[in-house]
């Protein structure tokens, strides 16, 4: 039976292909999509979601979450412009499907406490705003979460600053919450996902699947590519969904985490005790590598599907 | 002509090996040493510098530094018992040599503003109290301090906590101070003293040498392996003094560094833009990797001396 899962989203290029693969993989059930402010604000999170499964041609219900992180009133440093990786709204066709009424902290702390709860993954890949929110709404969801595969943070380099990866800078508070939440956790940082990165070659070998999803990936690619300083991409969301149906993808250390909310040059970091000097107890699974070439070649047995 | 270089020392088991090493290299000059409050107390510091020129027989002017941190008024977390790395004092006899009556600081500004100070390289591989006091008593000495060596700092982890590394969480204000100076330098920190480590058989081979250096320096090197178990021992400030001789012994990076002063979790790390997030100009050449058997091959060479 396949794995049940939650993506909670801020698509987002990367988003868009963590959807698609959690969609079309015969070994997951994309039960809901939940959206967050992130990459792009949080109404074109859904709108670009519903654009992703309209594409499909799938009915996932779309809960919009936060317009804010949980705590600050906006990003350590508010958005500008829009950010080039993602532009405004994903380059797919306007969604005809509409979003649920419920809010997604309200449909996440009703699923998790109903019957399918402890049987569903929660894959964070934006900032953790709402799952923050869900676990003060109804600290009992803790117990009932089985586990969280996040996308986030960064160990010898950050993207957002020399120390911050964008989704825990953008909402360290929130991220704060959820990693000393006690929920079971992996963590695919930025180092595991750019370790498992996609050339324009691997980019190449995913257009020429030709599958509706492999053909709308490779257009997202090209676009991170093209701004990427080194023509590469890591494909963030899709290696934390994909780590679900084959662990392996990731090389994993047990340790201690916890999320820096004060720091002038270090806010949002992700604070990996990678050698036990906290003394603290492991909570966290946490991936700092990973297999490019297994990642790549499931990309594209993932998104050859057809729903 | 050997090279001229004033070492600011927290004597300290691995400062001990620096001293010696300055002392006994023939490429090197040894002016002075400072002293400054680090591993154990300031005076501690300066009784076990005095102590190390004594078992080598050399008269080194020894300077006394400051006894506190530049700013806080003790460490982050004040230390409550002496590190077993380093003991109250060295395991020698007691001075019989007197430090100087002029303080470290003082001594600093008189020397770099002197003649032979811009053909000195400034070695401080303890808490960068003493560097900061003059560098912001005489702001002119940021122009004749040709290069700083420090050994300081942690990228991939660090040893106090999991995000910073002794000498730059024990003064991280004073810290900041040196690093933003704009004086050039070279940052060895502990990925490069632990990729140059020191196991036990490397410390037989220096024993064997039966010279009072190699002989005092295998003894360090017992206590510090004892204190942490793992079966080797990083002799930091070893690397960073003889890395003044020899450059390729560390392989850096020209990058932008600063160091986090408000963090709560990461108060002390060293933030190294190691992927030009900030797009600051370059401050400093990081070592993250070093040649750990041609460095333990030169402590042979130079402890197998005699003054």
């Amino acid at each position: 039976m396949p794995q049940k899962v939650i993506l909670d989203v801020d698509t987002g290029t990367d988003d868009a292909v963590a959807l698609m693969c959690a969609a079309l993989h015969p070994d997951l059930e994309l039960v809901a999509a939940t959206t967050v402010n992130g990459n792009v604000p949080v109404r074109n999170c859904t709108e670009n979601t519903l654009r992703v499964f309209d594409y499909l041609g799938l009915s996932v219900p779309v809960y919009e979450g936060l317009s804010k992180p949980f705590v600050r009133p906006d990003f350590p440093t508010p958005r500008s412009q829009a950010d080039p990786w993602h532009g405004e709204y994903l380059d797919l066709p306007a969604a005809t499907t509409n979003k649920q009424d419920q809010s997604a902290i309200d449909f996440l702390v009703e699923y998790y406490m109903g019957p399918d709860g402890p049987s569903t993954t929660l894959v964070p890949v934006g900032p953790l705003s709402n799952i923050a929110m869900a676990i003060r709404m109804e600290p009992r969801l803790v117990e009932r979460i089985p586990e969280m595969v996040i996308m986030g943070g960064a160990h010898l380099r950050g993207n957002v600053t020399p120390s911050a990866e964008f989704n825990i800078w953008t909402d360290p508070e929130g991220a704060r919450v959820v990693f000393q939440s006690g929920i079971p956790m992996r963590v695919a940082t930025y180092d595991a996902t750019w370790a498992a990165r996609t050339d324009q070659a691997q980019n190449d070998l995913l257009r020429a699947v030709g599958t509706p999803a492999a053909t709308a990936a490779a257009t997202f690619c090209d676009r991170r590519i093209r701004y990427n300083q080194f023509h590469e991409t890591a494909v963030n969301d899709a290696l934390a969904v994909l780590a679900i149906v084959d662990p392996a993808l990731l090389v994993t250390k047990h340790v201690y985490a916890d999320v820096e909310t004060f720091g002038e040059l270090t806010l949002g970091r992700t604070v990996f005790d990678t050698h036990g000097r906290s003394g603290k107890t492991p909570n966290c699974h946490v991936a700092l590598d990973a297999d490019r070439d297994r990642f790549n070649a499931m990309l594209r047995e993932t998104l050859s599907y057809t729903v | 002509m050997p090279h001229k270089v004033i070492l600011d020392v927290d004597t300290g088991t691995d400062d001990a090996i620096a001293l010696m090493c300055a002392v006994l290299h023939p490429d090197l000059e040894l002016i002075a040493a400072t002293t400054v409050n680090g591993n154990v107390p300031v005076v501690n510091c300066t009784e076990n510098t005095l102590r190390v020129f004594d078992l080598l027989g050399v008269k080194v002017p020894v300077y006394e530094g400051l006894p506190k941190p530049f700013v806080r008024p003790n460490f982050p977390v004040p230390r409550d018992k002496p590190n077993p790395a380093h003991g109250e004092y060295l395991d020698l006899p007691p001075a019989t040599s007197k430090k100087q009556g002029q303080n470290a600081v003082d001594f600093l500004i008189e020397y770099y503003m002197g003649p032979d100070g811009p053909s000195t390289t400034l070695v401080p591989v303890g808490p960068l109290s003493n560097v900061a006091m003059a560098i912001r008593m005489e702001p002119r000495i940021v122009e004749r301090i040709p290069e700083m060596v420090i050994m300081g700092g942690g990228h991939e982890h660090g040893n106090v906590t999991p995000s910073a590394e002794f000498n730059i969480w024990a003064d991280p204000e004073g810290a900041r101070v040196a690093f933003l100076s704009g004086i050039p330098m070279r940052v060895v920190p502990l990925d490069a003293t632990w990729a140059a480590r020191t196991d036990t058989a490397q410390v037989e081979q220096l024993r064997a040498l039966g010279t009072p250096a190699a002989v005092a320096a295998a003894a360090f090197c017992d206590r510090r392996i004892q204190s942490w178990n793992v079966g080797a021992t990083a002799i930091h400030d070893a690397l960073a003094l003889c890395a003044v001789a020899d450059p390729s012994l560390l392989v850096t990076h020209h990058v932008y560094a600063d160091v986090e002063t408000f963090g709560e979790l990461t108060v002390g790390r060293t933030v190294f833009d190691t992927h030009a997030r900030t797009g600051k100009e370059p401050n400093c050449h990081v070592a993250l990797d070093a040649d750990r058997e041609k460095f333990n091959a030169l402590l042979r060479d130079l402890l197998g001396r005699t003054a």
